[in-house]
């Protein structure tokens, strides 16, 4: 009989034991893996039906039409959780976008110099007047706030991803 | 010397076919695994758009790709 080598007293590990994953072990996992992915699919469906509103409440914007031109305004839509941005363009031409920048969420502001929003933490700019990414690595533009101004009073309406 | 076990000639074709058709069936589902990873990142790239038209259509492909997975998996059970 061979003599075992002194490594393989204290650790006792067999290298034929390694080809015991047969193929068809890796087919019944790969089959896992695609049920798996199925119901992550499945998921993220169901969170679109739940993450759905329904419809938007209109509310109004706190001191919006005192606002001056090229002058900007943090408010909160649709949710008090919701931060969002309305900006002056000009006499009378109001935008208002989420405030979350499309790439991390961070808070856009409004650059007046350079005239556009723009969002600090990795420099991505949008578009002040269709909310379209211009620079940096946000992926989609920002989602608008529809608006409407009824006896000097401006509402928010809705937003349109 | 190690001796290695012959069967009859129809008996090893037959073996090795049976290793070919595992090997198929498991290049098959993983094929079917890739597409199904895409259709996912598609989908969360959608719901974070808040494009909600297309999910249906990416879950009910995803469905239809998880039942190729299985019946594939089924076949290759069968033939051992």
């Amino acid at each position: 009989m061979a003599k075992m080598p002194y490594h393989e007293q204290d650790f006792p590990y067999r290298r034929t034991l390694d080809a015991l994953v047969t193929r068809r072990e890796y087919l019944h996992l790969l089959t896992l893996t695609s049920l798996g992915l199925f119901l992550g699919t499945v998921a993220v469906g169901v969170q679109a039906l739940r993450g759905r509103p329904a419809s938007y409440a209109e509310q109004p914007i706190p001191d919006a039409s005192r606002l001056a031109v090229g002058e900007a305004l943090n408010f909160e839509y649709p949710t008090a959780d919701d931060p969002a941005i309305l900006v002056h363009l000009s006499g009378g031409n109001f935008v208002a976008y989420s405030q979350r920048c499309t790439h991390l969420a961070c808070a856009v502001y409004w650059d007046r110099r350079r005239g556009m929003l723009a969002c600090p933490c990795h420099e991505g700019f949008f578009d002040v007047q269709t909310g379209h990414v211009i620079a940096g690595p946000p992926p989609r533009p920002l989602p608008r706030i529809q608006l409407r101004n009824e006896a000097g009073t401006w509402y928010a309406t809705g937003v349109q991803v | 010397m190690r001796q290695r076990w012959r069967g009859s000639e129809s008996e090893e074709r037959a073996a090795a076919g049976r290793v070919g058709l595992v090997q198929a069936g498991l290049l098959i589902v993983l094929i079917v695994v890739v597409s199904q990873l895409w259709l996912l990142t598609v989908g969360l790239e959608e719901l974070l758009a808040g494009h909600y038209a297309a999910l249906g259509s990416l879950v009910a492909l995803s469905a239809a790709a998880f039942l190729v997975a299985l019946f594939v998996f089924k076949l290759v059970q069968r033939e051992r």
